[in-house]
């Protein structure tokens, strides 16, 4: 067979092939199989109250949530309410105006977030004689640590040179001269 | 779902369902997973069908999520087996001396399915696409996201390619030929 026949054979072969390669008879019910499909994901969907409800439930959780962190940020309390110290009844030795003062309820009907560390501040105290003063030593302390120190001073704490040296001798003479002889005149 | 948006949806489906399936079995060459490949566009339709109202084609754009749904599918059924030489001759004889029509389609398809697995990806699209009834360069360059004129450069060097593989084939083949 030539070439130039069996490139023209090709191409009536592949002519042929193409227009049955796209041939292709869809199933009869197919329409009808895709609409319920789609009508059945259609209902899947959420109903339209959900997201109200939703938006519902999560308000009522932040209010809940609010209020119970304004109970713990209230001032009135007290070291009282919280759980552990206050199951304990106040020692009889100490004096009445050393007892905290609490009010509020019970404590073992606090919830557990109030136990927070962070959440709860520190417990404010009534009367005059809970506010004791630090001790002299901390005070002492405490002012060492926090004056500051000025950077002209560090300046004059460096060792002098020894032509300084000399120089304060020089300058000093006289001055203790002047001294000596004013004493012998306080003494006459 | 409301009304409208459902007659939207339904009537897209009566109008191009069987166009979706045409096009998604052109690759797939499977009834099994054509079916789920139009059922999944369809539901996609569905969930976009917010975006209807701004779509000024909407069987170009239908075609688009069947044709990418579909090479996801066939990525996920697995990768193109290797074509043997010997069987795309011994096909090839079938078609010549098949003595029933049908039978010698069938045969045909097949010879020319393994043929354009051979083809460079970015030939084989097109050439796909081309085989599907009613189906002009125009969508085929919306579908794909090429030129159009780039199509139709693709498609005219795909059919080079596979005449000249028929042409080898025919000419390897002693006992291959018309007369």
């Amino acid at each position: 067979m030539s070439e130039g026949a069996k490139q023209r054979q090709a191409e009536e072969l592949l002519q042929k092939a193409l227009s049955v390669y796209g041939e292709c008879e869809p199933p009869s019910d197919l329409e009808e199989g895709i609409i319920r499909q789609v009508r059945a994901a259609g209902s899947k969907r959420s109903p339209a109250w959900l997201p109200v409800l939703a938006a519902a439930a999560a308000i009522l959780i932040g209010v809940v949530l609010i209020q119970d962190w304004s109970d713990v940020q209230t001032p009135e309390t007290t070291v009282a309410q919280l759980p552990a110290p206050l199951a304990r009844p106040a020692p009889a030795n100490v004096a009445p105006s050393r007892q905290v003062t609490g009010m509020g309820r019970p404590p073992i009907q606090k919830r557990p977030i109030a136990r927070k560390a962070s959440a709860v501040k520190p417990p404010v105290l009534t009367g005059e004689s809970e506010i004791s003063p630090l001790p002299q030593s901390e005070l002492a302390f405490s002012d060492i640590v926090t004056t500051p120190i000025e950077i002209e001073d560090l300046g004059k704490e460096t060792t002098p040179l020894i032509s300084d040296l000399a120089g304060a001798e020089n300058r000093e003479a006289p001055a203790a001269e002047g001294l000596i002889a004013g004493f012998e005149e306080g003494r006459e | 779902m409301s009304d409208d948006a459902s007659d939207r949806v339904e009537s897209l489906v009566r109008e191009h369902a069987r166009f979706v399936y045409r096009l998604v079995y052109s690759l797939l060459r499977n009834h099994h997973d054509t079916e789920d490949v139009v059922q999944e566009t369809f539901l996609r339709v569905c969930r976009n069908r917010s975006k209807l109202n701004r779509i000024e084609d909407p069987r170009a754009w239908i075609a688009c999520i069947a044709w990418r749904s579909a090479l996801t599918r066939r990525r996920k059924l697995s990768a193109h087996p290797v074509v043997d030489l010997d069987d795309l001759k011994n096909s090839l004889e079938t078609i010549a001396t098949g003595p029933e029509e049908e039978a010698g389609k069938e045969q045909m398809r097949s010879l020319l399915e393994r043929l354009i697995r051979t083809l460079p990806e970015e030939l084989r699209n097109p050439l796909i696409l081309s085989t599907v009834e009613d189906i002009r360069s125009p969508e085929i360059s919306a579908i794909l996201g090429i030129p159009e004129a780039t199509v139709r450069t693709r498609l005219f060097r795909a059919r080079q390619l596979l005449r000249e593989k028929l042409t080898a084939l025919i000419g390897g083949g002693s006992r291959v030929g018309r007369s």
